[in-house]
């Protein structure tokens, strides 16, 4: 196994404190490697030691068979050694791609004389993009999330395709509609998440706010609800009588005579409407509480 | 009035050249020297003796102020950058006041405190500039190029190391940038033109001292670049113009010369104290991401 870097009892000396005291170590190419120990014990000193952030008081240190103790750090970074910090340390004012080009190692441009007099290998204005990258930084886990965010893109179809794909979409809401009650059902909370018209107007307003897409998102998405549900066998909607005529479709003959059957949806329809009268006034005490 | 206003354009011109090269330094690099006047005087000087005791034309004397000033300005800088934050400042101080002292005291080469008169307009090949507007032409021509030249450095992979230290020195490092190096390059260049500017106004007013290229004067460049804006060029250009102006506009309320020349330097510190309070990033702000807020 051929030695990758070879720390020969190195030591650091921080005015009269012992950060590193005589330690040797071999890292070995191709493998993974990792440096425990409590606080204090002086692992983030030997990667500054390492790196050359810091200078080393004894020993010397080795990489790929050259001596690099003392060198500057960005020399030892150009042989190839990496390194991350405890913290996160983006450039925050500078975009991502700045951020990732810096990394970049052996940037022409980044020398001078190639700005001024060999401009043709300085590549200039070379951003091509079509997402919106949102860059966070997430201080307290310590993670420079970048969030990419797709640019939503319209493309103008013929009326043709316009409809297939507003079935397409009404498949998919129809699912997204099942999966939600579902989900609802199963954590118990169906009944408290439940919203009646003021709720919806609401919505529709927020939304919006937003822009005349998401609006008309929503209001087909909330046209697609009602429609389904009207088609639920529950007395007194259309899908009621529809579960009625099945069975009798099933039977050849009525389930219940009419009078019953009417008393059935009257008795339906009573509930709902009750069911209605409870949840806007709910909506009314979440709006105005 | 039309040569009073050519001449306000030529010393608006100048502060731009002192400025934009300033800007470099502490708008882009985050680098806090206070020696820009040395820059400036060392830069007029050159080029004033070279025309007074060697005869050289202008160009030439102007090419020799340049090399002369990054020459010089490499030199503040190897020592300087050992230090960095406070310390730059104290030791770029401390070079201004020792700058500001061989003007005065060799006085074989600069003339001491009675300075160089006599200094002659510039030529092109048997052709003088001699007129205001001829002056105010040539400054322009000057202040375009300085301008356009910083901007290219700005605006290049170079540019974007120098924002790097800026922000972070430590990590620029070991991204492999040789930080130091791109420190004393962008002193060099930063010194060299602000040389040109110590050239353009020497052969403009025909006679300097010491006195032009004071401590009080490396804070009016400061005022410049502050008032218009770290980290953006037209900033620095917005800079020059008012802080050019502003003396003018003093003037039209009538006052004691003696009275006048203190207030100037009193209405400098309250503007300065001012932007710093109220509006640090000056008139211009630099153009720069903000970070998203944490959700």
């Amino acid at each position: 196994m051929e030695s990758l870097l070879i720390v020969e009892e190195v030591s650091k000396n921080f005015a009269g404190i012992q950060a590193v005291n005589g330690l040797s170590v071999t890292l070995e190419k191709g493998r993974i490697a990792g440096l425990i120990g409590p606080n204090g014990a002086g692992k983030t000193t030997l990667f500054n030691l390492i790196t050359g952030f810091h200078g080393v008081s004894s020993g010397r240190i080795y990489y790929q068979g050259t001596d690099i103790t003392g060198l500057p750090p960005y020399r030892i970074a150009r042989l190839g050694i990496a390194r991350s910090f405890q913290d996160v340390r983006l450039y925050t004012k500078m975009t991502v791609l700045e951020n990732a080009v810096l990394a970049q190692p052996k940037q022409a441009g980044e020398k001078l004389r190639n700005v001024y007099f060999r401009p043709g290998r300085v590549r200039r204005r070379d951003r091509e993009f079509t997402v919106t990258v949102t860059p966070r930084l997430d201080e307290t886990r310590g993670v420079g999330r970048i969030g990419f965010q797709p640019l939503p893109v319209l493309t103008r179809v013929n009326p043709l395709q316009a409809l297939g794909l507003g079935v397409r979409r009404t498949g998919e809401f129809i699912v997204l509609l099942f999966g939600a009650v579902r989900t609802l059902a199963r954590d118990g909370k169906f009944f408290e998440s439940l919203g009646g018209p003021v709720a919806a107007g609401n919505m529709l307003a927020q939304t919006a706010s937003t822009g005349v897409q998401a609006f008309l998102n929503v209001a087909a998405f909330l046209s697609v609800m009602i429609g389904i549900f009207n088609l639920l066998p529950i007395p007194a909607l259309d899908g009621g009588r529809l579960a009625f005529l099945l069975g009798e479709a099933v039977r050849r003959r009525p389930l219940l005579d009419a009078r019953k059957e009417g008393l059935v949806h009257t008795v339906g329809f009573a509930l709902l409407l009750l069911l209605l009268f409870g949840v806007t006034l709910r909506d009314f005490r979440r709006l105005f509480p | 009035m039309g040569a009073f206003l050519l001449h306000l354009l030529v010393l608006t011109n100048t502060y731009v050249i002192l400025g934009v090269s300033y800007n470099l330094l502490i708008g882009y690099t985050g680098l806090f020297s206070i020696a820009h006047a040395a820059f400036f005087g060392v830069g007029a000087y050159v080029s004033t003796v070279l025309a007074l005791k060697l005869g050289w034309p202008f160009v030439v004397g102007l090419a020799a102020a340049v090399l002369v000033a990054a020459a010089g300005s490499g030199l503040l800088a190897v020592p300087a950058l050992r230090v960095s934050g406070d310390y730059l400042v104290i030791a770029s101080l401390g070079f201004q006041v020792i700058i500001f002292n061989v003007f005065m005291n060799w006085e074989s080469i600069t003339g001491g405190p009675a300075g160089l008169p006599g200094i002659p307009r510039p030529g092109f090949l048997g052709w003088t500039v001699e007129s205001p507007l001829a002056y105010a032409v040539l400054s322009c021509v000057m202040a375009a190029a300085a301008y356009v030249f910083v901007r290219r450095l700005v605006g290049s992979p170079f540019g974007r190391v120098l924002r790097a230290i800026r922000e972070d020195e430590v990590v620029t490092q070991a991204l492999g940038k040789n930080v130091t190096g791109v420190k004393v390059v962008v002193f060099m260049v930063s010194g060299g033109v602000a040389a040109t500017a110590g050239s353009l106004f020497a052969h403009y007013t025909t006679y300097i001292n010491p006195y032009f290229f004071t401590l009080e004067e490396s804070i009016l460049i400061l005022s410049v670049v502050i008032v218009g804006g770290a980290g953006n060029l037209t900033g620095s250009i917005v800079g020059a113009v008012l802080l050019t102006l502003l003396p003018q506009a003093l003037r039209l309320v009538e006052l004691p010369e003696a009275l006048a020349a203190n207030l100037r330097q009193i209405i400098y510190a309250a503007l300065l104290a001012g932007f710093m309070f109220f509006r640090p990033e000056g008139i211009l702000p630099e153009r720069t991401l903000t970070l998203a807020e944490k959700d």
